[in-house]
């Protein structure tokens, strides 16, 4: 576990996690995975997440380098089209549902690591 | 800075695991062999050890002027030199008699560097890169570069050159495990007096290969336009940036 946390760190981002996304405001999202872009610099992995009343609202979230993610043994298969993931992460400053994943929980209990760009802050 | 710490001291102990640390490896003509695949990690300010950095008073205001700029690798320009060598991601060296290669996995740089007692190149335009030529002192390789642009930053703290930076690389390999790597920053235009960082780079685990990293295939945070200006440590330019304690976070 200490050493996929390490890797995870070593997962870094190119980009300005503090300007982008808002750190002091965590978020949970629980959806169904639509696409996944798993390309560099980031994997994108879009998300329907399903509100209170009903209503289902795309969301968009960015994760880690698939090269450090395939490192720790993860794939693009890894998520599947249709599969459930629950997203802990930061939503974009910006407003629109886009977010920066700090990990990926899998229908079947494993957990996607994410490296996000947040680590690199820290 | 402590998850950094347990990265290194993980790190360390992972690639101990794998392979037993010994005497440097050496090739067929005597010298400490730099050959491998090497796990060298992100280093964010690469100024920290020498804080605060001898500005000139044109270095301090282009230093206050990264709050106005996106950091030119978000928007996929290469590194340059020497930020190519504390950017993420493993690297390997290949190391032959007259030349030594090396092939970053970050946005897919590579340099060779000729040991071959050539000079550095006439009429040629700065470059990101710029121009680099090396040589050995014992067992350490020493790469001097020359004519760069200023259109790249020392690292994600922010920290800039202007294109009057000559920057002297030493790489000596220490033991099987590791390296000692050193740079100094040289830059009339924006640093007093010439300063000079180092640290270790450890071998990465041995079954590692560098593999792809390509800026531009899908960067989402350029296309869509969520890109911010600003370091991309997120230390402020309040004056806390140049100095010890850390800056705080954004």
């Amino acid at each position: 576990m200490k050493l996929a946390y390490a890797l995870l760190l070593a997962a870094l981002a190119h980009h300005s996690f503090a300007a982008e996304f808002d750190g002091t405001k965590p978020l949970t999202l629980k959806g169904v995975v639509t696409k996944v872009e798993w390309q560099s610099p980031h994997i994108w992995i879009y998300v329907d997440v399903k509100e209170a009343d009903g209503k289902i609202t795309p969301w968009q979230c960015e994760g880690g380098a698939p090269n450090a993610l395939t490192r720790q043994g993860w794939t693009r298969q890894t998520f599947t089209i249709g599969g459930e993931v629950t997203i802990e992460g930061w939503q974009a400053k910006d407003g629109t549902h886009t977010c920066n994943a700090k990990s990926w929980a899998l229908a079947d209990g494993r957990r996607v690591l994410a490296g996000s760009s947040a680590e690199a802050a820290k | 800075m402590k998850p950094l710490l347990v990265l290194l001291a993980v790190l360390a102990q992972a690639t101990a695991l794998q392979q037993p640390d010994g005497p440097a490896p050496r090739t067929a003509d005597g010298k400490a062999d730099l050959s491998g695949v090497w796990n060298k990690a992100l280093v964010q300010n690469t100024g920290k050890q020498v804080e605060p950095l001898p500005f000139t008073p044109e270095g301090l205001k282009a230093f206050n002027d990264v709050w106005n700029h996106i950091d030119p690798t978000s928007r996929c320009i290469l590194p340059g030199v020497p930020r190519v060598n504390t950017s993420p991601y493993p690297m390997q060296i290949v190391q032959l008699p007259d030349k030594v290669i090396f092939l970053y996995e970050y946005m897919h740089n590579f340099r060779v560097i000729y040991t071959d007692g050539r000079g550095h190149r006439k009429n040629w335009e700065p470059s990101l890169l710029g121009d680099s030529i090396g040589r050995w002192d014992g067992d350490t390789l020493v790469v001097d570069t020359v004519n760069l642009t200023d259109r790249t930053w020392l690292d994600d703290h922010g920290d800039r050159h202007s294109d009057a930076l000559h920057v002297t690389e030493r790489w000596r390999r220490v033991s099987a495990n590791k390296i000692h790597y050193e740079e100094t920053i040289d830059d009339p235009k924006f640093y007093t007096k010439p300063w000079t960082v180092g640290w270790d780079i450890p071998l990465a685990p041995k079954d590692w290969v560098v593999m792809e990293y390509a800026c531009t295939d899908n960067n989402k945070d350029l296309y869509d336009g969520h890109l911010q200006n600003g370091p991309l440590d997120g230390s402020l330019r309040d004056g806390t940036a140049i100095g010890q304690p850390a800056p705080p976070r954004r």
